[in-house]
């Protein structure tokens, strides 16, 4: 894959031992789809359908141990379960989703207080800051940038000098 | 700037490593005591598969970590850390660090090889093809 490039037609076609190896425009590495434009907008995309599965799990989780109307237990659940699979290498495709502002957009985050509302039984309208402060939950662009912070500390460490 | 990627898959990676390249390699890198546990683990293994009423019969591997063990990734990062000899550092992708290029990103298996011109990335596979070769391994190209 070669990215940033519109123009494929310039591409070389590269070769292993005498074999033609095949140029694509994504591909997923680590779990993580990489895509020719070098956005990570599809990765994010990817990503939410993960979040999306995972609450579905919480919910069924929740439903065969008959703990859905302990919303403590239902939290921790979230917490385990869906939160870690929407933060799967955040630190990476989140960066453009960083502040409060550019994470409401997100499907991630209408996901996270989706979830939440329907826990508490609240109206899709009700104040987000409420519902975060209610269920004790931070944005989940918090998560993502704390994460992001700890990846960054974890180079910074690894290269000791400051990056320019 | 460009990035040209190239996301490399080795042809069943565990089941192929050569065990006598793996025990030297281990030579240079770790003490005598654990690579004769280790090696321990590895005589006299055979193995049986049963699908149904039907079996195989006993195999006895002569190549390839053990598969569901606990201790195979680490003896497969160990047995492919050597990859940074076989590549050029200048060949590599720029980063927002002066200092650093990257070459190449592994995980395990997943390998993939970075630089900034088509040129540089021919090289690196051409390198990276020796290594494969020294190594005993192959690349899945289907």
């Amino acid at each position: 894959m070669v990215f940033f490039s519109k123009d494929t037609s310039a591409i070389p076609t590269f070769t292993f031992d005498g074999t033609p190896l095949e140029l694509v425009t994504h591909f997923k590495y680590l779990g993580f789809t990489l895509t020719r434009d070098g956005s990570m907008h599809t990765a994010a995309e990817k990503m939410a359908d993960n979040l999306r599965l995972a609450i579905a799990r919480v919910y069924r989780t929740g439903s065969s141990k008959g703990i859905t109307h302990r919303k403590h237990a239902m939290l921790w659940l979230f917490q385990v379960f869906a939160l870690t699979a929407g933060l799967y290498g955040c630190q990476v495709w989140a960066t453009f989703s960083l502040t409060y502002d550019s994470s409401v957009t997100t499907r991630a985050h209408v996901l996270h207080l989706g979830f939440l509302k329907k826990l508490l039984g609240v109206k899709k309208g009700t104040d987000t800051h409420c519902v975060l402060r209610k269920t004790g939950q931070m944005p989940i662009f918090f998560y993502w940038f704390r994460c992001t912070i700890r990846f960054w500390n974890s180079l910074f460490t690894l290269f000791k000098q400051p990056p320019s | 700037m460009k990035v040209f990627t190239a996301f490399l898959d080795l042809l069943a990676a565990y089941d192929s490593i050569p065990r006598e390249k793996l025990w030297r390699h281990l030579q240079k890198k770790s003490p005598q005591y654990l690579r004769d546990i280790i090696q321990t683990i590895y005589t006299g293994c055979l193995y049986l598969l049963i699908d149904g009423d039907k079996n195989s019969g006993e195999v006895a591997p002569n190549k390839g970590l053990k598969q569901g063990c606990p201790l195979s990734p680490l003896l497969y990062s160990l047995y492919t850390n050597d990859i940074g000899r076989f590549l050029t550092v200048q060949r590599g992708a720029a980063t927002a660090l002066d200092s650093v290029q990257v070459p190449h990103c592994d995980y395990a298996d997943d390998i993939a090889l970075t630089s900034n011109t088509a040129e540089c990335l021919q090289f690196q596979l051409n390198k990276f093809h020796n290594y494969t070769r020294f190594k005993g391994l192959k690349l899945n190209t289907a």
